[in-house]
Protein backbone atom coordinates (compact mmCIF):
# COMPACT_ATOMS: atom_id res chain seq x y z
CA UNK A 1 0.00 0.00 0.00
CA UNK A 2 2.86 2.39 0.85
CA UNK A 3 4.42 1.85 -2.57
CA UNK A 4 1.07 2.58 -4.24
CA UNK A 5 0.57 5.79 -2.26
CA UNK A 6 4.13 6.94 -2.93
CA UNK A 7 3.90 6.22 -6.65
CA UNK A 8 0.57 8.00 -6.82
CA UNK A 9 1.98 11.04 -5.02
CA UNK A 10 5.09 11.17 -7.19
CA UNK A 11 2.99 11.00 -10.36
CA UNK A 12 0.75 13.70 -9.01
CA UNK A 13 3.66 16.01 -8.12
CA UNK A 14 5.57 15.74 -11.35
CA UNK A 15 2.61 16.29 -13.64
CA UNK A 16 1.36 19.57 -12.29
CA UNK A 17 2.07 23.06 -13.53
CA UNK A 18 3.84 24.11 -10.33
CA UNK A 19 6.73 21.74 -11.00
CA UNK A 20 7.20 23.29 -14.44
CA UNK A 21 7.05 26.81 -12.99
CA UNK A 22 9.63 25.87 -10.36
CA UNK A 23 11.88 24.40 -13.05
CA UNK A 24 11.63 27.56 -15.14
CA UNK A 25 12.43 29.76 -12.15
CA UNK A 26 15.46 27.66 -11.29
CA UNK A 27 16.68 27.76 -14.87
CA UNK A 28 16.17 31.53 -14.95
CA UNK A 29 18.34 32.02 -11.88
CA UNK A 30 21.04 29.80 -13.30
CA UNK A 31 20.95 31.80 -16.52
CA UNK A 32 21.19 34.99 -14.45
CA UNK A 33 24.26 33.55 -12.75
CA UNK A 34 25.81 32.54 -16.08
CA UNK A 35 25.34 36.07 -17.39
CA UNK A 36 26.92 37.51 -14.25
CA UNK A 37 29.86 35.14 -14.68
CA UNK A 38 30.34 35.84 -18.37
CA UNK A 39 33.47 37.97 -18.89
CA UNK A 40 33.27 41.20 -20.80
CA UNK A 41 34.22 41.26 -24.51
CA UNK A 42 37.64 42.74 -23.81
CA UNK A 43 38.56 40.25 -21.06
CA UNK A 44 40.83 37.44 -22.30
CA UNK A 45 39.55 33.90 -21.74
CA UNK A 46 41.88 31.83 -19.58
CA UNK A 47 41.88 28.37 -18.07
CA UNK A 48 40.20 29.97 -15.03
CA UNK A 49 37.20 30.58 -17.20
CA UNK A 50 35.22 27.44 -18.00
CA UNK A 51 31.73 25.93 -17.76
CA UNK A 52 32.48 24.18 -14.45
CA UNK A 53 33.15 27.47 -12.79
CA UNK A 54 30.21 29.06 -14.59
CA UNK A 55 27.95 26.43 -13.04
CA UNK A 56 29.49 26.82 -9.58
CA UNK A 57 29.28 30.59 -9.83
CA UNK A 58 25.60 30.51 -10.73
CA UNK A 59 25.05 27.89 -8.06
CA UNK A 60 25.81 30.50 -5.44
CA UNK A 61 29.53 30.40 -5.34
CA UNK A 62 29.84 33.76 -7.03
CA UNK A 63 29.07 37.18 -5.62
CA UNK A 64 26.27 37.72 -8.12
CA UNK A 65 24.87 34.20 -8.00
CA UNK A 66 21.39 34.71 -6.61
CA UNK A 67 20.16 31.11 -6.63
CA UNK A 68 20.72 30.42 -2.90
CA UNK A 69 18.41 33.30 -2.05
CA UNK A 70 15.47 31.63 -3.76
CA UNK A 71 16.48 27.97 -3.75
CA UNK A 72 14.28 27.03 -0.81
CA UNK A 73 11.26 28.75 -2.37
CA UNK A 74 11.74 26.92 -5.65
CA UNK A 75 11.92 23.54 -3.94
CA UNK A 76 8.85 24.18 -1.78
CA UNK A 77 6.93 25.24 -4.85
CA UNK A 78 7.86 22.03 -6.66
CA UNK A 79 7.46 19.53 -3.88
CA UNK A 80 6.32 20.90 -0.54
CA UNK A 81 2.62 21.74 -0.63
CA UNK A 82 0.85 18.49 -1.48
CA UNK A 83 -0.27 17.78 2.10
CA UNK A 84 -1.47 21.34 2.54
CA UNK A 85 -3.59 21.08 -0.60
CA UNK A 86 -5.11 17.81 0.56
CA UNK A 87 -6.08 19.36 3.89
CA UNK A 88 -7.22 22.70 2.53
CA UNK A 89 -9.46 21.14 -0.12
CA UNK A 90 -10.80 18.39 2.14
CA UNK A 91 -9.52 15.77 -0.31
CA UNK A 92 -7.64 14.18 2.57
CA UNK A 93 -10.85 12.64 3.93
CA UNK A 94 -11.34 10.64 0.72
CA UNK A 95 -7.74 9.48 0.86
CA UNK A 96 -7.96 8.54 4.54
CA UNK A 97 -10.99 6.37 3.84
CA UNK A 98 -8.82 4.31 1.54
CA UNK A 99 -5.60 4.03 3.50
CA UNK A 100 -4.28 4.29 7.05
CA UNK A 101 -3.04 7.62 8.36
CA UNK A 102 0.42 6.13 8.93
CA UNK A 103 0.73 4.95 5.34
CA UNK A 104 -0.58 8.29 4.14
CA UNK A 105 1.91 10.49 5.97
CA UNK A 106 4.88 8.21 5.29
CA UNK A 107 3.87 8.14 1.63
CA UNK A 108 3.68 11.93 1.60
CA UNK A 109 7.12 12.28 3.18
CA UNK A 110 8.76 9.72 0.91
CA UNK A 111 7.18 11.17 -2.21
CA UNK A 112 8.08 14.76 -1.24
CA UNK A 113 11.66 13.62 -0.67
CA UNK A 114 11.86 11.74 -3.95
CA UNK A 115 10.21 14.53 -5.95
CA UNK A 116 12.41 17.25 -4.45
CA UNK A 117 15.58 15.20 -4.89
CA UNK A 118 14.84 14.24 -8.48
CA UNK A 119 13.54 17.70 -9.35
CA UNK A 120 16.71 19.45 -8.15
CA UNK A 121 19.03 16.79 -9.55
CA UNK A 122 17.52 16.92 -13.02
CA UNK A 123 17.10 20.70 -13.05
CA UNK A 124 20.68 21.35 -12.00
CA UNK A 125 22.00 18.78 -14.44
CA UNK A 126 20.04 20.51 -17.19
CA UNK A 127 21.52 23.85 -16.12
CA UNK A 128 24.98 22.33 -16.11
CA UNK A 129 24.42 21.26 -19.71
CA UNK A 130 23.34 24.84 -20.47
CA UNK A 131 26.62 26.05 -19.01
CA UNK A 132 28.57 23.47 -21.03
CA UNK A 133 26.96 24.76 -24.20
CA UNK A 134 27.76 28.39 -23.48
CA UNK A 135 31.22 28.30 -21.89
CA UNK A 136 34.51 26.63 -22.77
CA UNK A 137 35.84 23.45 -21.23
CA UNK A 138 38.92 23.43 -19.02
CA UNK A 139 41.88 23.52 -21.40
CA UNK A 140 44.49 22.56 -18.83
CA UNK A 141 43.55 22.00 -15.22
CA UNK A 142 47.11 22.67 -14.09
CA UNK A 143 46.84 26.20 -15.42
CA UNK A 144 43.95 27.07 -13.13
CA UNK A 145 45.02 29.48 -10.42
CA UNK A 146 44.88 27.88 -6.97
CA UNK A 147 42.59 30.57 -5.67
CA UNK A 148 39.96 29.40 -8.15
CA UNK A 149 40.07 25.75 -7.10
CA UNK A 150 37.12 25.03 -4.81
CA UNK A 151 37.94 24.65 -1.12
CA UNK A 152 35.28 21.99 -0.71
CA UNK A 153 36.54 18.59 -2.03
CA UNK A 154 39.12 20.40 -4.12
CA UNK A 155 41.10 17.29 -4.98
CA UNK A 156 38.00 15.71 -6.52
CA UNK A 157 37.59 18.76 -8.68
CA UNK A 158 41.17 18.52 -9.93
CA UNK A 159 40.94 14.77 -10.64
CA UNK A 160 37.37 14.46 -11.86
CA UNK A 161 35.64 17.80 -12.39
CA UNK A 162 32.45 16.22 -13.74
CA UNK A 163 32.13 13.96 -10.69
CA UNK A 164 32.70 17.04 -8.60
CA UNK A 165 29.73 18.72 -10.25
CA UNK A 166 27.65 15.62 -9.56
CA UNK A 167 28.67 15.83 -5.91
CA UNK A 168 27.58 19.47 -5.73
CA UNK A 169 24.27 18.61 -7.41
CA UNK A 170 23.86 15.67 -5.03
CA UNK A 171 24.36 18.00 -2.04
CA UNK A 172 21.79 20.41 -3.46
CA UNK A 173 19.34 17.57 -3.97
CA UNK A 174 19.80 16.48 -0.36
CA UNK A 175 19.19 20.02 0.82
CA UNK A 176 16.00 19.96 -1.27
CA UNK A 177 14.82 16.89 0.63
CA UNK A 178 15.23 18.82 3.88
CA UNK A 179 13.44 21.86 2.48
CA UNK A 180 10.49 19.80 1.28
CA UNK A 181 10.30 18.15 4.70
CA UNK A 182 10.07 21.53 6.37
CA UNK A 183 7.11 22.37 4.13
CA UNK A 184 5.41 19.05 4.85
CA UNK A 185 6.04 19.57 8.56
CA UNK A 186 4.44 23.00 8.46
CA UNK A 187 1.50 21.46 6.57
CA UNK A 188 0.73 19.18 9.52
CA UNK A 189 -0.64 22.21 11.37
CA UNK A 190 -1.19 24.87 8.73
CA UNK A 191 -3.49 24.76 5.71
CA UNK A 192 -2.46 28.08 4.17
CA UNK A 193 -0.55 27.22 1.00
CA UNK A 194 1.42 30.47 0.97
CA UNK A 195 2.71 29.91 4.51
CA UNK A 196 3.61 26.30 3.72
CA UNK A 197 5.58 27.27 0.61
CA UNK A 198 7.20 30.36 2.07
CA UNK A 199 8.24 29.00 5.49
CA UNK A 200 11.41 27.11 4.46
CA UNK A 201 12.54 30.11 2.43
CA UNK A 202 11.91 32.57 5.26
CA UNK A 203 13.49 30.16 7.71
CA UNK A 204 16.62 29.95 5.57
CA UNK A 205 16.94 33.71 5.32
CA UNK A 206 16.13 34.38 8.96
CA UNK A 207 18.42 31.68 10.28
CA UNK A 208 21.19 32.83 7.97
CA UNK A 209 21.09 36.35 9.37
CA UNK A 210 20.76 35.16 12.96
CA UNK A 211 23.76 32.85 12.65
CA UNK A 212 25.80 35.58 10.99
CA UNK A 213 24.90 38.06 13.68
CA UNK A 214 26.08 35.70 16.44
CA UNK A 215 29.16 34.71 14.46
CA UNK A 216 28.10 31.10 13.90
CA UNK A 217 28.42 31.36 10.16
CA UNK A 218 29.70 27.82 9.46
CA UNK A 219 26.15 26.46 9.28
CA UNK A 220 24.37 29.46 7.82
CA UNK A 221 21.77 27.93 5.46
CA UNK A 222 22.28 30.14 2.44
CA UNK A 223 26.00 29.33 2.50
CA UNK A 224 25.28 25.65 2.86
CA UNK A 225 23.46 25.66 -0.48
CA UNK A 226 25.98 27.74 -2.38
CA UNK A 227 28.96 29.53 -0.93
CA UNK A 228 30.27 26.50 1.00
CA UNK A 229 32.15 25.48 -2.14
CA UNK A 230 34.65 28.29 -1.93
CA UNK A 231 34.40 29.70 1.55
CA UNK A 232 37.06 29.47 4.21
CA UNK A 233 35.45 26.87 6.47
CA UNK A 234 36.95 23.95 4.53
CA UNK A 235 34.08 21.59 5.04
CA UNK A 236 34.90 17.91 4.86
CA UNK A 237 33.46 16.18 1.81
CA UNK A 238 30.84 14.19 3.73
CA UNK A 239 30.03 16.99 6.14
CA UNK A 240 27.60 18.78 3.85
CA UNK A 241 25.50 15.73 2.87
CA UNK A 242 25.62 14.58 6.49
CA UNK A 243 24.14 17.88 7.69
CA UNK A 244 21.23 17.64 5.25
CA UNK A 245 20.59 13.97 5.99
CA UNK A 246 20.50 14.55 9.75
CA UNK A 247 18.25 17.57 9.42
CA UNK A 248 15.93 15.64 7.10
CA UNK A 249 15.70 12.76 9.57
CA UNK A 250 14.85 15.20 12.35
CA UNK A 251 12.05 16.67 10.27
CA UNK A 252 10.80 13.23 9.14
CA UNK A 253 10.39 12.37 12.80
CA UNK A 254 8.78 15.66 13.75
CA UNK A 255 6.41 15.51 10.78
CA UNK A 256 5.27 11.97 11.55
CA UNK A 257 4.81 12.77 15.23
CA UNK A 258 2.83 15.95 14.65
CA UNK A 259 0.64 14.48 11.92
CA UNK A 260 -0.17 11.40 14.03
CA UNK A 261 -0.89 13.55 17.08
CA UNK A 262 -3.18 15.92 15.17
CA UNK A 263 -4.94 13.05 13.42
CA UNK A 264 -5.60 11.18 16.66
CA UNK A 265 -6.84 14.37 18.32
CA UNK A 266 -9.26 14.89 15.45
CA UNK A 267 -10.45 11.28 15.47
CA UNK A 268 -11.16 11.34 19.18
CA UNK A 269 -12.46 14.88 19.51
CA UNK A 270 -14.14 15.22 16.13
CA UNK B 1 -32.12 -10.08 10.32
CA UNK B 2 -29.27 -12.55 9.94
CA UNK B 3 -26.28 -11.04 11.73
CA UNK B 4 -23.92 -11.98 8.92
CA UNK B 5 -25.83 -9.65 6.59
CA UNK B 6 -25.43 -6.67 8.93
CA UNK B 7 -22.68 -4.72 7.28
CA UNK B 8 -22.86 -1.81 9.72
CA UNK B 9 -23.50 -2.16 13.44
CA UNK B 10 -23.60 0.59 16.05
CA UNK B 11 -23.57 -0.78 19.60
CA UNK B 12 -24.14 1.69 22.44
CA UNK B 13 -22.27 4.39 20.60
CA UNK B 14 -21.82 7.76 22.25
CA UNK B 15 -19.93 10.72 20.94
CA UNK B 16 -19.19 14.15 22.32
CA UNK B 17 -18.03 17.00 20.09
CA UNK B 18 -16.56 19.78 22.17
CA UNK B 19 -18.93 20.22 25.10
CA UNK B 20 -21.95 18.83 23.33
CA UNK B 21 -23.09 15.21 23.75
CA UNK B 22 -24.02 14.69 20.11
CA UNK B 23 -24.81 10.99 20.18
CA UNK B 24 -25.94 9.00 23.18
CA UNK B 25 -26.15 5.23 23.35
CA UNK B 26 -26.93 4.64 19.68
CA UNK B 27 -27.82 1.15 18.57
CA UNK B 28 -28.35 0.59 14.89
CA UNK B 29 -27.74 -2.03 12.23
CA UNK B 30 -27.78 -1.72 8.47
CA UNK B 31 -28.04 -4.89 6.46
CA UNK B 32 -26.85 -5.71 2.99
CA UNK B 33 -29.32 -4.40 0.42
CA UNK B 34 -31.00 -2.12 2.93
CA UNK B 35 -31.35 1.65 2.88
CA UNK B 36 -31.56 3.34 6.27
CA UNK B 37 -32.52 6.99 6.44
CA UNK B 38 -31.43 9.33 9.20
CA UNK B 39 -33.34 12.56 9.74
CA UNK B 40 -33.28 15.27 12.34
CA UNK B 41 -32.71 18.98 12.88
CA UNK B 42 -29.46 20.72 11.97
CA UNK B 43 -26.61 19.88 14.31
CA UNK B 44 -28.29 16.83 15.81
CA UNK B 45 -25.51 14.42 14.88
CA UNK B 46 -26.59 12.91 11.56
CA UNK B 47 -23.30 13.60 9.81
CA UNK B 48 -21.39 12.50 12.90
CA UNK B 49 -23.11 9.14 12.66
CA UNK B 50 -21.91 8.70 9.09
CA UNK B 51 -18.39 9.81 9.93
CA UNK B 52 -18.18 7.16 12.63
CA UNK B 53 -18.61 4.47 9.98
CA UNK B 54 -15.75 5.86 7.89
CA UNK B 55 -13.42 5.79 10.88
CA UNK B 56 -12.58 9.46 10.44
CA UNK B 57 -13.86 9.98 13.96
CA UNK B 58 -14.04 7.51 16.79
CA UNK B 59 -16.78 6.95 19.35
CA UNK B 60 -16.18 7.93 22.99
CA UNK B 61 -18.10 4.86 24.13
CA UNK B 62 -19.48 1.83 22.38
CA UNK B 63 -18.42 0.29 19.13
CA UNK B 64 -18.97 0.63 15.41
CA UNK B 65 -18.52 -2.55 13.42
CA UNK B 66 -18.16 -2.85 9.69
CA UNK B 67 -18.69 -6.36 8.33
CA UNK B 68 -18.25 -7.68 11.85
CA UNK B 69 -14.94 -5.91 12.40
CA UNK B 70 -14.65 -3.06 14.87
CA UNK B 71 -13.58 0.28 13.48
CA UNK B 72 -10.44 1.15 15.38
CA UNK B 73 -7.77 3.78 15.07
CA UNK B 74 -5.41 2.85 12.31
CA UNK B 75 -7.84 0.45 10.70
CA UNK B 76 -9.01 3.00 8.18
CA UNK B 77 -8.45 1.78 4.68
CA UNK B 78 -8.12 -1.78 5.91
CA UNK B 79 -11.72 -2.42 6.80
CA UNK B 80 -13.06 -5.74 5.48
CA UNK B 81 -15.86 -4.04 3.62
CA UNK B 82 -15.20 -1.10 1.39
CA UNK B 83 -16.93 2.14 2.24
CA UNK B 84 -18.00 4.73 -0.26
CA UNK B 85 -19.02 8.05 1.20
CA UNK B 86 -20.25 11.44 0.19
CA UNK B 87 -20.34 13.38 3.44
CA UNK B 88 -20.98 17.12 3.52
CA UNK B 89 -19.73 19.02 0.47
CA UNK B 90 -17.72 17.12 -2.13
CA UNK B 91 -14.03 17.88 -1.62
CA UNK B 92 -11.62 17.64 -4.51
CA UNK B 93 -8.27 19.07 -5.52
CA UNK B 94 -9.44 22.23 -7.28
CA UNK B 95 -6.63 22.49 -9.80
CA UNK B 96 -7.13 18.99 -11.22
CA UNK B 97 -9.85 17.65 -13.50
CA UNK B 98 -12.58 15.34 -12.26
CA UNK B 99 -10.98 12.33 -13.89
CA UNK B 100 -7.57 13.15 -12.39
CA UNK B 101 -9.07 13.52 -8.92
CA UNK B 102 -10.84 10.18 -9.06
CA UNK B 103 -7.87 8.44 -10.67
CA UNK B 104 -5.67 9.56 -7.77
CA UNK B 105 -8.15 8.02 -5.33
CA UNK B 106 -8.53 4.85 -7.38
CA UNK B 107 -4.74 4.46 -7.49
CA UNK B 108 -4.59 4.09 -3.72
CA UNK B 109 -6.18 0.68 -3.40
CA UNK B 110 -6.02 -0.17 -7.12
CA UNK B 111 -9.29 -2.07 -7.00
CA UNK B 112 -10.35 -0.50 -10.28
CA UNK B 113 -8.58 0.79 -13.36
CA UNK B 114 -8.99 4.07 -15.24
CA UNK B 115 -11.69 2.62 -17.47
CA UNK B 116 -13.85 1.89 -14.42
CA UNK B 117 -13.27 5.44 -13.17
CA UNK B 118 -14.39 6.78 -16.54
CA UNK B 119 -17.51 4.63 -16.42
CA UNK B 120 -18.36 5.92 -12.96
CA UNK B 121 -17.98 9.51 -14.15
CA UNK B 122 -20.19 8.79 -17.17
CA UNK B 123 -22.71 7.07 -14.91
CA UNK B 124 -23.31 10.32 -13.06
CA UNK B 125 -23.75 12.23 -16.31
CA UNK B 126 -20.35 13.92 -16.47
CA UNK B 127 -17.81 13.82 -19.27
CA UNK B 128 -14.62 12.00 -18.20
CA UNK B 129 -12.67 13.79 -20.95
CA UNK B 130 -13.54 17.21 -19.54
CA UNK B 131 -10.14 18.67 -18.72
CA UNK B 132 -11.44 21.66 -16.86
CA UNK B 133 -10.29 21.82 -13.25
CA UNK B 134 -12.84 21.02 -10.57
CA UNK B 135 -12.70 24.62 -9.34
CA UNK B 136 -14.63 25.58 -12.48
CA UNK B 137 -17.38 23.03 -11.78
CA UNK B 138 -20.86 24.07 -10.71
CA UNK B 139 -22.31 22.78 -7.41
CA UNK B 140 -24.31 20.16 -9.27
CA UNK B 141 -21.26 18.93 -11.17
CA UNK B 142 -19.24 18.63 -7.99
CA UNK B 143 -22.07 16.74 -6.35
CA UNK B 144 -22.21 14.34 -9.29
CA UNK B 145 -18.44 13.88 -9.09
CA UNK B 146 -18.82 13.23 -5.36
CA UNK B 147 -21.37 10.50 -6.08
CA UNK B 148 -19.04 9.01 -8.71
CA UNK B 149 -16.25 9.01 -6.12
CA UNK B 150 -18.49 7.17 -3.67
CA UNK B 151 -19.65 4.43 -6.05
CA UNK B 152 -16.69 3.91 -8.35
CA UNK B 153 -15.03 1.14 -6.33
CA UNK B 154 -18.30 -0.78 -5.94
CA UNK B 155 -18.39 -0.40 -2.17
CA UNK B 156 -20.28 -2.69 0.20
CA UNK B 157 -21.36 0.28 2.29
CA UNK B 158 -22.56 3.62 0.99
CA UNK B 159 -22.91 6.72 3.10
CA UNK B 160 -24.77 9.64 1.60
CA UNK B 161 -25.21 13.02 3.20
CA UNK B 162 -27.80 15.09 1.28
CA UNK B 163 -26.83 13.31 -1.94
CA UNK B 164 -29.14 15.21 -4.26
CA UNK B 165 -28.06 18.63 -3.00
CA UNK B 166 -27.54 20.85 -6.04
CA UNK B 167 -28.68 18.20 -8.55
CA UNK B 168 -31.04 19.12 -11.33
CA UNK B 169 -33.93 16.87 -12.34
CA UNK B 170 -31.76 14.84 -14.67
CA UNK B 171 -29.21 14.40 -11.90
CA UNK B 172 -31.89 13.21 -9.49
CA UNK B 173 -33.12 10.65 -12.00
CA UNK B 174 -29.56 9.42 -12.49
CA UNK B 175 -29.16 9.18 -8.73
CA UNK B 176 -32.35 7.13 -8.46
CA UNK B 177 -30.96 4.66 -10.96
CA UNK B 178 -27.67 4.51 -9.09
CA UNK B 179 -29.45 3.83 -5.79
CA UNK B 180 -31.45 1.03 -7.33
CA UNK B 181 -28.31 -0.57 -8.78
CA UNK B 182 -26.37 -0.29 -5.53
CA UNK B 183 -29.17 -1.82 -3.46
CA UNK B 184 -29.61 -4.64 -5.97
CA UNK B 185 -25.88 -5.31 -5.71
CA UNK B 186 -26.29 -5.70 -1.96
CA UNK B 187 -24.82 -2.45 -0.69
CA UNK B 188 -25.84 -1.31 2.77
CA UNK B 189 -26.81 2.33 2.45
CA UNK B 190 -27.11 5.01 5.10
CA UNK B 191 -28.66 8.23 3.93
CA UNK B 192 -28.99 11.57 5.66
CA UNK B 193 -31.43 13.99 4.16
CA UNK B 194 -33.74 16.87 5.00
CA UNK B 195 -35.77 16.01 1.92
CA UNK B 196 -38.82 14.02 3.03
CA UNK B 197 -39.61 12.87 -0.47
CA UNK B 198 -36.10 11.50 -0.85
CA UNK B 199 -36.28 9.69 2.47
CA UNK B 200 -39.65 8.19 1.67
CA UNK B 201 -38.58 7.17 -1.79
CA UNK B 202 -35.31 5.45 -1.00
CA UNK B 203 -35.34 4.32 2.60
CA UNK B 204 -36.53 1.01 3.96
CA UNK B 205 -36.21 2.17 7.54
CA UNK B 206 -36.05 5.71 8.87
CA UNK B 207 -34.74 7.00 12.17
CA UNK B 208 -34.70 10.42 13.72
CA UNK B 209 -31.94 11.74 15.95
CA UNK B 210 -33.33 13.79 18.77
CA UNK B 211 -31.32 14.93 21.78
CA UNK B 212 -28.59 12.52 20.76
CA UNK B 213 -30.76 9.44 20.71
CA UNK B 214 -32.15 7.47 17.82
CA UNK B 215 -35.90 7.15 17.42
CA UNK B 216 -37.57 4.96 14.81
CA UNK B 217 -39.79 6.86 12.42
CA UNK B 218 -40.50 4.01 10.07
CA UNK B 219 -39.51 0.46 10.93
CA UNK B 220 -40.25 -1.11 7.62
CA UNK B 221 -40.81 0.06 4.12
CA UNK B 222 -44.21 -0.57 2.69
CA UNK B 223 -44.09 -3.23 0.03
CA UNK B 224 -46.19 -3.10 -3.08
CA UNK B 225 -48.32 -6.10 -4.10
CA UNK B 226 -50.01 -6.82 -7.38
CA UNK B 227 -53.30 -8.54 -6.56
CA UNK B 228 -55.07 -10.34 -9.39
CA UNK B 229 -58.66 -11.35 -8.66
CA UNK B 230 -61.50 -13.06 -10.46
CA UNK B 231 -63.74 -10.03 -10.36
CA UNK B 232 -63.82 -6.33 -9.57
CA UNK B 233 -65.91 -6.76 -6.45
CA UNK B 234 -62.97 -8.51 -4.75
CA UNK B 235 -60.81 -5.49 -5.45
CA UNK B 236 -63.59 -3.26 -4.12
CA UNK B 237 -63.65 -5.34 -0.96
CA UNK B 238 -59.94 -4.76 -0.44
CA UNK B 239 -60.48 -1.03 -0.92
CA UNK B 240 -63.25 -1.06 1.68
CA UNK B 241 -60.73 -2.31 4.27
CA UNK B 242 -59.21 1.17 4.17
CA UNK B 243 -56.12 0.08 2.25
CA UNK B 244 -54.47 2.11 -0.47
CA UNK B 245 -55.33 0.31 -3.68
CA UNK B 246 -54.49 1.48 -7.18
CA UNK B 247 -56.38 -0.25 -9.99
CA UNK B 248 -54.09 -1.23 -12.84
CA UNK B 249 -54.42 -2.81 -16.25
CA UNK B 250 -55.95 -6.26 -16.38
CA UNK B 251 -53.51 -9.15 -16.19
CA UNK B 252 -54.40 -12.02 -18.52
CA UNK B 253 -57.90 -10.64 -18.64
CA UNK B 254 -58.33 -10.57 -14.86
CA UNK B 255 -58.87 -7.39 -12.83
CA UNK B 256 -55.76 -6.29 -10.93
CA UNK B 257 -54.64 -3.64 -8.49
CA UNK B 258 -51.52 -2.62 -6.59
CA UNK B 259 -51.75 -2.44 -2.83
CA UNK B 260 -49.09 -1.12 -0.42
CA UNK B 261 -48.64 -2.42 3.08
CA UNK B 262 -46.34 -3.81 5.71
CA UNK B 263 -46.79 -7.50 4.91
CA UNK B 264 -43.35 -9.05 5.00
CA UNK B 265 -43.87 -11.77 2.43
CA UNK B 266 -46.41 -13.33 0.08
CA UNK B 267 -47.68 -15.80 2.66
CA UNK B 268 -48.56 -12.98 5.04
CA UNK B 269 -50.33 -11.16 2.26
CA UNK B 270 -52.28 -14.26 1.22
CA UNK B 271 -53.30 -14.88 4.85
CA UNK B 272 -54.66 -11.39 5.13
CA UNK B 273 -56.63 -11.65 1.89
CA UNK B 274 -58.10 -14.97 2.97
CA UNK B 275 -59.07 -13.45 6.32
CA UNK B 276 -61.03 -10.69 4.65
CA UNK B 277 -62.64 -13.15 2.26
CA UNK B 278 -60.94 -12.15 -0.97
CA UNK B 279 -60.24 -14.89 -3.49
CA UNK B 280 -57.26 -14.25 -5.74
CA UNK B 281 -55.89 -15.58 -8.99
CA UNK B 282 -52.38 -14.51 -8.04
CA UNK B 283 -50.47 -12.20 -5.74
CA UNK B 284 -47.05 -10.86 -6.69
CA UNK B 285 -44.61 -8.57 -4.98
CA UNK B 286 -43.85 -5.49 -7.06
CA UNK B 287 -40.31 -4.01 -7.00
CA UNK B 288 -39.94 -0.65 -5.32
CA UNK B 289 -39.80 1.99 -7.97
CA UNK B 290 -37.34 4.72 -6.95
CA UNK B 291 -38.38 6.91 -9.81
Amino acid sequence: MLTKITKMEIRRAFFRRQALVAFLIMSAFFIQGFEAYRPGPLVPVTANHNFYFAFLYAHGNGASGLLPLVFALIVSLAAGDSLAWDKKSGFIQYVLMRTSYKTYIVGKMVSASVVSFVFVFISELFCFVLAAIQFPNISDINKIHSSFIPKYAGSLFIDHPFLYILLIIFNSALSAVFISMVSVFVSTTVKNIYIVVATPWLLFILLHFVLYSINLTRYAPLDLVGAYILNHFSYRTLEIPFIWIVLSIVFYTLTYFFFARNFKARVYNG
Amino acid sequence: MDKINNLVEFTKVSKKLGNKQVLNDINLTVASGEVVGIVGPNGCGKTTLLRLVTGLIYPDRGEVRVSGRAVRLGLIGELPASVGALIESPAFLPQLSGLKNLTILADIQQKINEQAVREAIKRVGLDPDNRKPVKSYSLGMRQRLGIAQAIMEKPNILLFDEPTNGLDQEGKILFSGIMKEQVEQGAAVMMVSHNKEEINRYCDRVFMIQNGTLHPVREQRDKSWLIITNNLSDLEHIYQQGLLLQITERVDGYPAGICKGKWKNRDEMMSFLTEIGVKTVDVREVENDYI
